[in-house]
């Protein structure tokens, strides 16, 4: 009995090591790597399609935010002698340009990206945005704030909403970028004036931008910074919440980065990945999925509830030079705001 | 001498391989402690969040250690209805995110009825201590099957009161090392503390790489190790409590407590309630049973696939912890506890960048890094067990022992004696593998599967129905894990 026992277990055990093996070794003659850091249920359906119309296998890793955007980044640093990736599909832009400052993307096939403008990609081709998210004030509807929406970040400095402004951890995400333009534009001095006005007012920090969401939602905060996609993704479920551009200081607008890895194992597929996830119809479906991103296309259509790029007047950002002060811009906002 | 220095060596291997080189060569790639850079002195902020952290990481072991020990006397002290089931519901809620149920709660009840719970350091205690309580339970749970036969019998012909607290007297010396191991198992903490709005040095040292950092995190990990070592070479210290064995199963002679009944049915009813909060999010419509069917088959066998890697991981790790604490290394076992204490996103990186240009192709496509990565991180757990089924072996057993070949004493008479103490740390550290996902993210090749990291992926987005289904699937794992440590005591040794 003890011997048929073990050979049962062996024999599952062959079986386990045999589905295994298999899982991690692809015999797939074309496939190509994605590190990808947007929503996994769109991205899939994209790569889906990708995978459909190419027979190009597609590995895509995905990232979370509980490693708060140090996973895929760090990744790729990490890899650097020996890269595993071949495109890296970023939802956020400095910390990609960052990575291409220091040398882990190659040049990207020429005439990837056609008609979007030169402000939205590396002037060396070694990036190139599509399809934005735009920086915003959520309101609650019942709110003094929904009445009067802030519409600049000075805003938030008003007495009036002391201790009722919320903003996700500064140092992370889509947070520390905001930051970081902020820091460019306003200038180092003011920059931290205004942080400092944010700290007297009692600003709240929440783990993420979905949080602060979700503060202004029940209603402990009456004005929080966040993103669209987090906005739309809860009006989507039939939440009441505000939402109100940053139109005095310029919209910010952090586009998707699609960027080829230097020295990747499958350059011609990544490539081919790469011109493919910068074509028009891409933009079309994010712009129209719940992520309800932005064309940086104006001629891409948006459906009616969705927002174009002639709705707004973009702030022009100096995409190396705010990823220069990155850095500098998510210590400062530590030690005046997070710091005991 | 050189035998035991030996001895000491061998299951510290894949800790020294898997932590101490790597980041060593790191530190020296990186030049983390040149006496050129800028920062080389951590800043007294930075030092403030280290003392905070392990401030709020003791309340919570404490806390967690208490309610713990009141669950563990009540459930092993006393006889009722369905517990067994009790442990079981307790435990199954420990592999499923916190994010998970606040994610399905929203979904249930709707955020903008939600207020925020409790805020600050009180709030991240308490939610600390909730998380790991079971935890607590079950390794005090594993201290009490190994109560001498006679001092059991014993107990039980007392009154039910002097019994009960005789049991909480006996079981402080375990309760306190309990406290010691989640201590080391809490401090990589983030994600929970940060919900209270409360940073830990984890999560500062996750904003340094984040920005690109790295050499400043590396500093502020050291400074942590720094101040806990002395801590943790008390822990592992030789306890004066009596070798024990031996085990009663039956529940004859326990006590009926009609306030115990009430007070573990009053403990179970949030885990029931977050799991039935589950159930009604992940509960599929009409229109989605087919995909909804799908996706829990995909995560069954996505799990299924990774059981007996996660099993691997945890018996190699347990096993190293044991011969140590057997052979007496008291240094050896610190080395081993020290990666628990960093966040595992540290190691995770020095690894990668250090093996794996070197790695040949067919390793390189499997999880080899990370399995390595993942058993560094159950060095502490490792460690406690280890320690734990040391001591409880009679002292007569041991010394009999000694007539015997090193070897034999070891293998065929020490080890079967430990697993009762031994099997429940696997089942642990299973549950810690399958739910870890910084080291994943950073080394799992693609395509490998995780559940614990595509459940954190779909509640960025708020995929809230996928993601409660996939959470049960972990919840029905934990239960099963609960269910075979249950039995494991049953059989005892």
């Amino acid at each position: 009995m003890v011997m048929i026992r073990r050979w049962i277990w062996g024999f599952a055990l062959l079986v386990w090591l045999v589905i295994w093996l298999n899982s991690h070794f692809s015999t797939d003659a074309r496939s190509v790597t994605i590190y990808c850091s947007h929503d996994r249920s769109h991205s899939q359906q994209i790569l889906d399609r990708f995978e459909k119309e190419t027979g190009i296998v597609v590995d895509a890793v995905f990232d979370t935010e509980a490693t708060k955007t140090v996973g895929l980044t760090e990744r790729i640093r990490s890899e650097q002698k020996r890269p595993r990736c071949d495109v890296h599909w970023s939802n956020e832009p400095l910390r990609a340009v960052q990575l291409a400052q220091e040398g882990h993307y190659d040049t990207l096939p020429e005439g990837a990206g056609p008609g979007i403008d030169s402000r939205w990609r590396d002037a060396g081709n070694l990036w190139c945005g599509f399809a934005a998210r735009a920086r915003v004030v959520a309101t609650h509807p019942e709110s003094l704030a929904s009445a009067a929406i802030p519409r600049s970040v000075k805003g938030l400095i008003d007495r009036s909403l002391s201790g009722k402004v919320v903003m996700a951890d500064p140092r992370f995400g889509t947070t520390g970028s905001h930051l970081a333009i902020l820091r460019v534009t306003l200038g180092a001095q003011r920059y931290r004036e205004l942080l400092q006005g944010w700290k007297d007012n009692r600003i709240q920090i929440a783990s993420s931008n979905s949080s602060s969401r979700d503060r202004v939602l029940s209603g402990e905060a009456w004005v929080g910074l966040t993103d669209t996609d987090d906005v739309e993704v809860v009006r989507r479920r039939g939440a009441s919440i505000g939402e109100g551009f940053l139109e005095e200081d310029g919209v910010i607008l952090l586009p998707n980065v699609v960027a080829v890895v230097k020295g990747c194992p499958h350059p011609e597929e990544a490539n081919e990945l790469a011109r493919w996830l910068l074509r028009e119809e891409v933009e079309e479906w994010l712009a129209n999925s719940p992520s309800r991103q932005i064309p940086l296309r104006t001629e891409v259509p948006v459906m009616a509830s969705g927002l174009s790029l002639s709705r707004f007047e973009p702030l022009e950002i100096d995409w190396s030079e705010a990823a220069g002060q990155l850095h500098e811009a998510v210590r400062e906002a530590e030690r005046i705001l997070l710091n005991p | 001498m050189k035998n035991r220095a030996v001895g000491m060596i061998f299951p510290l291997l894949p800790v020294l391989i898997g932590f101490y080189i790597p980041i060593v060569m790191v530190a020296i790639e990186d030049q983390v402690f040149s006496p050129e850079s800028e920062t080389s002195i951590v800043a007294a902020a930075d030092l403030l969040v280290v003392l905070s952290t392990i401030r709020i990481v003791a309340m919570a072991a404490l806390l967690a250690t208490l309610i713990g020990l009141v669950d563990a006397i009540l459930l092993a002290g006393t006889r009722g209805p369905l517990r067994g089931f009790i442990l079981i519901l307790l435990l199954s809620s420990f592999l499923i995110p916190p994010a998970a149920l606040a994610s399905a709660v929203q979904a249930c009840v709707g955020a903008s009825t939600l207020r925020a719970t409790v805020r600050d350091e009180f709030g991240a205690v308490l939610m600390l201590s909730l998380r790991w309580a079971p935890v607590a339970a079950a390794i005090l749970l594993a201290a009490v099957s190994m109560w001498p036969r006679a001092e059991e019998r014993a107990l039980r012909s007392l009154p039910p009161g002097v019994a009960l607290v005789a049991r909480l007297r006996g079981l402080r010396p375990a309760a306190f090392r309990c406290a010691g191991l989640l201590l080391l198992l809490l401090l990589p903490a983030a994600e929970l503390p940060s919900y209270a709005g409360v940073e830990t040095v984890s999560q500062r040292i996750l904003a340094r790489l984040t920005v690109g950092d790295a050499a400043e995190g590396w500093r502020l990990a050291m400074v942590m190790m720094t101040l806990l070592v002395p801590a943790i070479y008390f822990l592992t210290s030789s306890g004066d409590e009596p070798a024990r064995a031996g085990h009663l199963n039956q529940v004859h002679g326990l006590p009926r407590l009609p306030w115990a009944n009430r007070f573990l049915f009053l403990r179970v009813l949030p885990a029931v309630a977050l799991i039935l909060v589950l159930f009604y999010t992940a509960w599929p419509r009409a229109s989605e049973v087919v995909i909804a069917g799908k996706e829990l088959v995909d995560a069954v066998s996505s799990i299924g696939l990774e059981l007996p890697r996660a099993l691997l991981a945890s018996v190699v790790a347990i096993l190293c912890g044991w011969r140590l604490a057997d052979g007496g290394h008291r240094i050896g076992l610190l080395l081993l506890c020290l990666p628990t204490m960093l966040p595992g996103s540290l190691g995770a990186i020095a690894v990668a960048r250090i093996y794996r240009p070197f790695l040949p192709w067919w390793l390189d496509d499997l999880p080899f890094l990370l399995t390595l990565t993942q058993m560094c991180k159950l060095g502490a757990l490792a460690a406690a067990g280890g320690f734990v089924a040391t001591c409880v072996l009679p002292a007569s057993e041991r010394v009999a022992a000694h007539l015997l070949s090193p070897t034999v004493a070891r293998w065929r008479i020490r080890l079967p004696r430990a697993l009762p103490v031994l099997i429940p740390a696997v089942g642990i550290g299973v549950a810690l593998v399958l739910g870890e996902v910084e080291a994943t993210l950073l080394l799992a090749p693609p395509g490998h599967p995780s559940t614990a990291l595509e459940l954190h992926q779909m509640m960025h987005f708020r995929n809230d129905e996928q993601a409660a289904r996939l959470a049960l699937v972990l919840a029905m794992l934990g239960a099963t894990l609960a269910l075979m440590v249950g039995r494991c005591w049953k059989r005892g040794d």
